[in-house]
């Protein structure tokens, strides 16, 4: 038993019945937790395994240390545990385990009776969010704010939102390649057979695929802030920005409201154990579906689709000359300055937000500055091969790749290491090719694809110009890279 | 995170029939063990005293183990523990005489396994008592590393 218990890391107890889904009545989660996570939290974690072990109880144990493994509590492991124990002193993240039975208490408890508490916790453990529970203006802003990893929602979002927009790009350059679509036409002329079919399906594929991306894009981020109930509010909020033409800042708008709309809905609604299954399938549904599609239609929305039309017209108004540039410098720098991040993400955004009303310059240019940072990092260790260590060698290579494939990230092995010489040599050659690509009046079609989507015909007015542009941002970067790193290792 | 103390055990010093006249003191000591034993880089009982601020390290039948916050992980050298017994007790909080501590240093998780002989200790009261009032370093370290090592 000694040695069981010395070559398994703490948290983790073997069991079976892994499968089911669904409380079961035998298995426990817990949670320790304490102001340094170096001897308390572990010290609970131990006794409340020995106590479960000895009480026959299966459990799994979230150790919120500074040091060991600890792997958060999944999911699946919470829905399962018939009760939660909470073994902290200080604040422990609650939102998880609303609906579930949950004790509360600090780690010199667990620590001094680990069977007691245990005991205890599966006759006391009273249901997060019911009974006693008050509702502090305090506990509600922690509930919303805890939740708020506003990026992380967002690049779901963006990860669903892509392929429609891809499939909306792609349509649209087969169109441009085959016959020029016909805007009047509707689904119901597919059936009719009022056009040629090739042409029907182009159509739909680039109506549809622009027409859902604004609903997918806010039924994602709902979904990732409060899971399946969000998904029907913030799709029909979606809609709604759809019909007002918000555009994409809308949309975000949308999924935020209905995301978190259903969070506290589902913090403030309490319900008789007998008319509890009306909440998730009624009320919840409701509810979220109003207070995010009102706010969209009479106070967001209007706003939104203001300043849309506006950003429409003043970018097909003054896409030439120096606000051309201008646009191009501040989009390239945006898209190096944190080589993926949330910055590179909102510039991305803004450029494919404006690809439904056939504004193409910002996708192009932003596109050229997406891909000039990784390829002019592998192009510096090429030229300046003495400069970078072995490694560096391995990571021009695959940035090379990762830049075709306009995929800003691949720089950043480069980037972290030394922050302040490489960013701005990266900035230099982004802003420089976007600015060229807009000045030229470069158009891409496509979101998404790096110079691999140059392989469809069409999908750029200008291909070797556009090669062009972005070499020269490259060479800019790649120079600049050889210059700094130089002066650092002199 | 590769960690190079994980790879040496951790480092062990017990020392016996100690008096204080207080907590401070008692911490200040148990830094001095420590870097003794080379765990500690610098000044670390300001940090173990600012842990004690948040809440008190004391657990239960005259047992504290008292430790560094996470911040201060830096100047943990290597990861070490220092035993000391203090047979008459020394006041550890409102009604919390401690007469065992054993202040911890650590930096990777090497002492967790430490943590788990404290706690079967914790359990066994006669066991408890016996380490209180032992003349026989040895039979601390054995009982909290489950190997007697040649500390005397």
């Amino acid at each position: 038993m000694k040695e069981f218990y010395k070559l398994r890391p703490f948290g983790f107890i073997p069991h079976k019945g892994a499968e089911a889904d669904g409380p079961q009545n035998n298995f426990i989660a817990a949670v320790t937790a304490c102001p340094t996570g170096i001897a308390h939290t572990f010290m609970a974690a131990e006794s409340l395994e020995q106590a479960a072990l000895a009480l026959d109880y299966h459990i799994r144990i979230e150790t919120q240390g500074a040091v060991g493994i600890g792997a958060e509590l999944l999911p699946e492991e919470i829905a399962r545990a018939s009760f939660i124990v909470i073994a902290a002193d200080r604040e422990v993240d609650h939102a998880r385990f609303s609906g579930k039975r949950v004790y509360e208490t600090d780690t010199k408890t667990a620590i001094i009776n680990g069977e007691a508490l245990i005991k205890l916790a599966s006759e006391k453990a009273a249901v997060q969010g019911g009974g006693e529970t008050v509702i502090t203006t305090r506990k509600l802003l922690k509930a919303l704010l805890t939740s708020a990893h506003v990026f992380r929602h967002l690049m779901k979002g963006l990860s669903f939102m892509l392929p429609f927009a891809m499939i909306g790009g792609l349509c649209s350059t087969a169109a441009l390649y085959f016959a020029p679509i016909d805007r009047t036409l509707s689904l119901s002329d597919l059936f009719t057979a009022k056009a040629p079919t090739l042409q029907m399906f182009l159509a739909l594929g680039r109506d549809g695929g622009f027409a859902l991306m604004i609903p997918m894009l806010a039924a994602a981020i709902g979904h990732s802030i409060a899971n399946r109930a969000a998904l029907a509010p913030a799709m029909i909020a979606g809609l709604v920005c759809n019909a007002m033409q918000t555009g994409i800042l809308g949309a975000i708008g949308a999924g935020f409201l209905a995301g978190f709309a259903v969070r506290l809905l589902n913090y403030c609604i309490k319900l008789p154990k007998s008319l509890a299954s009306i909440k998730p399938i009624l009320l919840i549904p409701l509810f979220a579906t109003l207070s995010s599609c009102l706010p969209m239609l009479y106070i967001f929305g209007p706003t939104l689709a203001l300043f849309h039309s506006w950003v429409i017209s003043f970018m097909q108004s003054s896409i030439h000359g120096f606000a051309a540039i201008a646009a191009g410098l501040i989009l390239g720098g945006m898209m190096a300055i944190d080589l993926g991040g949330p910055v590179n993400k909102i510039a991305w955004l803004f450029a494919v937000s404006l690809l439904p009303a056939g504004i193409m310059q910002p996708t192009a240019a932003v596109m050229a500055a997406g891909i000039t940072p990784p390829l002019s990092c592998a192009l510096a260790v090429f030229l300046f091969s003495k400069r970078f260590t072995q490694e560096e060698h391995k990571n021009g290579r695959t940035a090379l790749l990762q830049g075709l494939a306009f995929s800003t990230e691949g720089a950043l092995p480069f980037a972290l290491k030394e922050p302040p010489r490489v960013i701005p040599a990266l900035i230099s050659g982004s802003s420089l090719s976007a600015a060229l690509s807009m000045a030229l009046d470069i158009r891409f079609e496509l979101p998404h694809g790096g110079l691999f989507a140059l392989l469809i015909p069409c999908v750029t007015n200008h291909v070797l110009q556009y090669l062009a542009v972005i070499a020269a941002g490259t060479l800019l970067s790649a120079l600049l890279l050889g210059l700094l790193k130089h002066a650092d290792t002199s | 995170m590769k960690d190079e103390s994980n790879d040496e055990p951790i480092r062990f010093l017990v020392s016996l029939g100690l008096r204080f006249t207080d907590k401070d003191e008692a911490i200040r000591q148990a830094c001095r063990a420590l870097t003794e034993i080379d765990c500690l880089d610098g000044e670390y009982a300001q940090s173990m005293l600012s842990r004690e601020a948040l809440s008190s390290t004391y657990l239960d039948r005259g047992l504290a183990i008292p430790h560094g916050t996470r911040d201060a992980m830096v100047q943990v050298k290597h990861d070490g523990i220092a035993v000391l017994q203090v047979p008459d007790g020394v006041s550890w909080g409102p009604q919390q005489i401690a007469q065992l501590i054993v202040a911890i240093a650590a930096r990777s998780d090497a002492h967790l396994e430490i943590l788990r002989h404290l706690l079967s200790v914790l359990r066994d009261e006669a066991l408890l008592d016996k380490l209180k009032a032992t003349t026989d370093a040895g039979e601390i370290e054995l009982a909290l590393t489950g190997k007697r090592g040649d500390t005397q």
